[in-house]
């Protein structure tokens, strides 16, 4: 047998076995700014097509001048010594805000809206609308407050939930991969319907339920993401920041901390931690041309999976931090304060 | 999706494992090895080539090591010594035994990294956040007597050199 042939026969076997191991838990639960006038200003580098879709949109041109910043200090921009470097791009300075769209036949998470409702944040009773609704204005949010515009103005922190989706139409079937075409076009959808209102500044939560596939590549390369599309808004091109959150209780293994629960709902609590994870990342790297290290990791990227100290909460849960009187268990953040670090609060 | 070899799951069965280590140290094959140096284009056979070229002993660390880091889902790495042994962790504390493979087969997977591509394999260049800046990086390093090669891509935008490597590896720690 040659080489060649011997190696396919590895691999072929290898790549049975491994296809043999693929596992996917079985969802519990088919469970999910006041920042004002913020109005950042983005860079021209989204290029729509003629369905309205910016479907490359998370792929980022090097500008000239970033190029020269990068060259000059070796990969990044400004930043010192923190660890994390700035890179000209937008950020969302004066505060952040959320929308929630959960795109499900049925309530997601526990308490959250029942299918086909709209609302304010402040009516979304699930932990998940509880997070957001308390995650802004935390000594764990000011962290993103180390970072700031161009202009060098600290960002705010803030973080307002403005309103949530419940989408019933169109649902993803489990284990259905969805394109970044498709999550964009059912924003659009909301937009025209007006189920959703639309703010340049405010990052829409995309949340599926089940093994739903938001990418193609859930649970085996990342548990959830977050990047920009491109709209339109009474006839006009509009970029919109959204995040895929698909439901990562899915994959236990890959995408939850495995801890016991410190709220007893186990989804809504693993949700939360890669749902702050994308938070703070927009806030600090909307485009992707902002803030991030010599390796390209964001904020979030650096600390991801980290907990720092953590105690036991009454129901026998695993938590690192009190918001609005619940505990959570969130991953640390990267400090751009000192020579930087990964902290649960600045 | 399909998981390569990360992605959370059960264990796969006893047969499979056992038909890819068996295939592995069938690489020890005489004929193997000079089939190796054919299709390099040598008359010379592999084992002539890089007499010097073994895994590490144990006690000086890991042969190999793989796995995920970075982006937006849980790290976890994999290391495989010249004694066997394979560990299971986080970066490079991966310390918990999660089984025992044949020395022979750590030997013939150092080999197949060495002249399977692999060790041509370059890193790119990460200038600023990929594609999705929230994909994990997977990486594979290999340290032998005669040198040691690490690389690391951007899940999903592998090439195949390290595709079908890392597919190995994982199947060889049986990679839940």
């Amino acid at each position: 047998m040659t080489n060649r042939a011997l190696r396919f026969v590895l691999v072929a076997a290898a790549l049975t076995a491994a296809a043999c191991t693929d596992k996917q838990s079985s969802p519990l639960a088919p469970s999910s700014g006041s920042a004002g006038s913020a109005q950042p200003s983005f860079s021209a580098n989204s290029a729509s097509g003629a369905s309205g879709l910016d479907v490359a949109a998370i792929h980022v041109m090097q500008t000239k001048s970033d190029a020269l910043s990068n060259a000059a200090n070796g990969a990044g921009g400004g930043g010192g010594g923190s660890g994390i470097f700035y890179h000209g791009g937008p950020v969302l300075q004066a505060g952040t805000k959320v929308a929630a769209v959960y795109w499900a036949a049925s309530t997601i998470y526990a308490g959250g809206p029942a299918a086909g409702t709209v609302g304010p944040g402040s009516g979304d009773g699930s932990l998940v609308g509880f997070f957001l609704s308390n995650l802004g204005g935390s000594p764990y949010f000011n962290i993103n407050h180390s970072y700031t515009d161009g202009a060098g103005q600290a960002i705010v922190n803030s973080v307002s939930y403005t309103q949530y989706w419940a989408n019933n139409a169109n649902v993803p079937a489990n284990g259905q991969s969805v394109t970044d075409a498709q999550m964009v076009a059912m924003l659009q959808a909301g937009f025209a319907s007006l189920a959703l209102s639309y703010d340049a500044g405010t990052l829409y939560h995309i949340f599926t339920a089940g093994t739903v596939n938001l990418g193609g590549g859930f649970g085996t390369q990342y548990c959830a993401y977050h990047t920009h599309g491109t709209v339109s808004i009474g006839g006009v091109a509009k970029t919109v920041l959204y995040s895929a959150m698909p439901y990562t209780f899915a994959f236990p293994t890959a995408c939850t901390n495995q801890s016991a629960s410190p709220n007893g709902d186990a989804a809504a609590d693993a949700e939360v931690n890669v749902l702050a994870h994308e938070t703070e990342e927009t806030t600090t790297d909307m485009m992707a041309n902002a803030w991030y290290d010599r390796r390209g990791y964001e904020n979030a990227d650096k600390c991801a999976w980290t907990w720092g100290t953590t105690y036991k909460t009454s129901n026998g849960g695993v938590a690192n931090m009190n918001l609005g009187g619940k505990d959570f268990l969130v991953q640390r953040n990267w400090v751009n304060s000192g020579s930087g670090g990964c902290v649960l609060k600045f | 999706m399909k998981a390569r070899g990360f992605g959370g799951g059960r264990r796969g069965s006893a047969l499979h494992t056992v038909v890819v280590v068996a295939g592995i140290v069938a690489l020890l094959a005489p004929g193997a090895l000079v089939a190796q140096a054919d299709r390099s284009g040598s008359t010379v056979p592999a084992a002539q080539q890089r007499p010097r070229c073994a895994p590490i002993p144990a006690e000086r660390g890991a042969t190999i090591t793989f796995g995920r880091e970075g982006g937006n889902i849980r790290p976890r790495s994999y290391a495989i010594f010249a004694d066997g042994r394979v560990t299971a962790g986080v970066g490079d504390a991966a310390r918990d035994s999660v089984g025992t493979i044949p020395a022979a087969a750590v030997a013939a997977l150092a080999r197949l990294a060495r002249s399977g591509g692999f060790w041509e394999l370059r890193s790119p260049a990460v200038r600023r956040p990929p594609g999705n800046p929230d994909a994990a990086r997977e990486f594979i390093g290999v340290t032998l007597t005669c040198g040691a090669h690490r690389v690391e891509f951007v899940a999903g935008a592998e090439p195949a050199a390290f595709v079908e490597l890392f597919a190995l590896l994982s199947a060889v720690a049986r990679v839940p």
